[in-house]
């Protein structure tokens, strides 16, 4: 959960930090401050010290806006993942009860005063992101070792074509050696559940 | 292509079909009932999209446009497959262009190289051993 508190800002990692950004989380203008975009988290960090800072796994999208229909500052918009918490208690009462129905989202709008760096604050946040894939996804974690051979396997394309005539020209046992378009070897084997009339 | 990780999950995964659909103007929809009409620009391979020209739809259908728009691959729920893409050919078409021919090519010419000399230095031992059994 992301709250609104004082801290100082990253030092590590940043690649992209810009002055006088106005933060609005949802409606609520926080003011002006200093945009840091790091390899870790997005932290921005107002005048008075006050800030706050959002994970990317937490980022679900960030997006140039410039139809100043939808808002009426060209910004850097983040849809968040997660409800964001101000420290607000009037508001927070208020809002408690729709929280738990609504879905949780919350939007971020990083507004510059020098709207030419929106690209390149897109594209450091783009960079970022890359660097943290999801850790829930079952490739990352089970099937680490099915991704060892990745480079060898150029050749490996299974060829329909190649299968059928190597069955034409052996007894098809278990073992025997065929090669594919490449001339590499590949065992008969590995096709056993292809049906040849398919 | 970034990373050799990221290249294996593009080749052994159906990421490779989305990355056909690179340069293409398409609906994407997301797991929080958002859905996003743009131009596909990027598709890394942690299926994260980068999209430009995109108009938003929100589950309350209230519309948003951006101009350039990224997008968590973990959030992606249905990509629509404009219907002139012949999904087996874009598969096989990316697939090649990620294994990249060429590279295989010379890769290809190493190895007869290293079996030619191989086979010369074979060769080489065997006239030395019937010389010796001949001296």
């Amino acid at each position: 959960m992301v709250v609104i508190t004082t801290f100082p800002p990253p030092t590590e990692g940043i690649r992209h930090q810009e002055p006088n950004i106005a933060a609005h989380i949802k409606s609520k203008d926080l003011g002006k401050g200093t945009l840091y975009i790091a390899e870790s988290r997005v932290s921005w960090v107002g005048e008075s010290g006050q800030g706050f800072s959002l994970e990317y796994p937490s980022i679900t999208l960030h997006a140039v806006s410039r139809d100043l229909n939808a808002f009426p500052r060209e910004c850097l918009y983040l849809m968040i993942d997660a409800d964001l918490e101000t420290n607000d208690e009037e508001e927070g009462q208020q809002e408690e009860n729709e929280r738990t129905v609504e879905n949780k989202t919350s939007e971020v709008r990083f507004v510059p005063e020098n709207t030419g760096v929106l690209d390149a604050m897109f594209k450091a946040m783009m960079d970022c992101q890359a660097l943290h894939p999801d850790e829930d996804d079952s490739f990352s974690e089970d099937e680490e070792g099915c991704f060892d051979d990745a480079e060898d396997d150029s050749g490996a394309e299974y060829d329909v074509a190649a299968a059928e005539r190597g069955r034409g020209q052996g007894d098809g046992s278990v073992g025997d050696t065929y090669y594919d378009e490449y001339g590499e070897p590949m065992e008969v084997a590995q096709f056993e559940d292809v049906d040849p009339d398919h | 292509m970034a990373s050799l990780r990221e290249r294996a999950l593009s080749t052994k995964t159906l990421v490779c079909l989305l990355q056909a659909l690179q340069e293409r103007e398409t609906t994407v929809e997301l797991r929080n009932e958002v859905s996003i009409l743009g131009r596909i620009e990027i598709v890394d391979g942690y299926m994260n999209l980068t999209m430009t020209d995109v108009t938003l739809t929100t589950p309350n259908n209230e519309q948003q446009k951006y101009e350039s728009f990224f997008v968590q691959g973990k959030q992606v729920r249905f990509v629509h497959i404009p219907d002139d893409i012949n999904i087996v050919e874009a598969i096989k078409k990316q697939l090649n262009l990620i294994r990249g021919r060429g590279q295989y090519k010379e890769r290809k010419q190493h190895k007869k190289a290293l079996a030619q000399t191989l086979k010369i230095r074979q060769e080489n031992l065997l006239m030395k051993e019937r010389q010796q059994e001949s001296s």
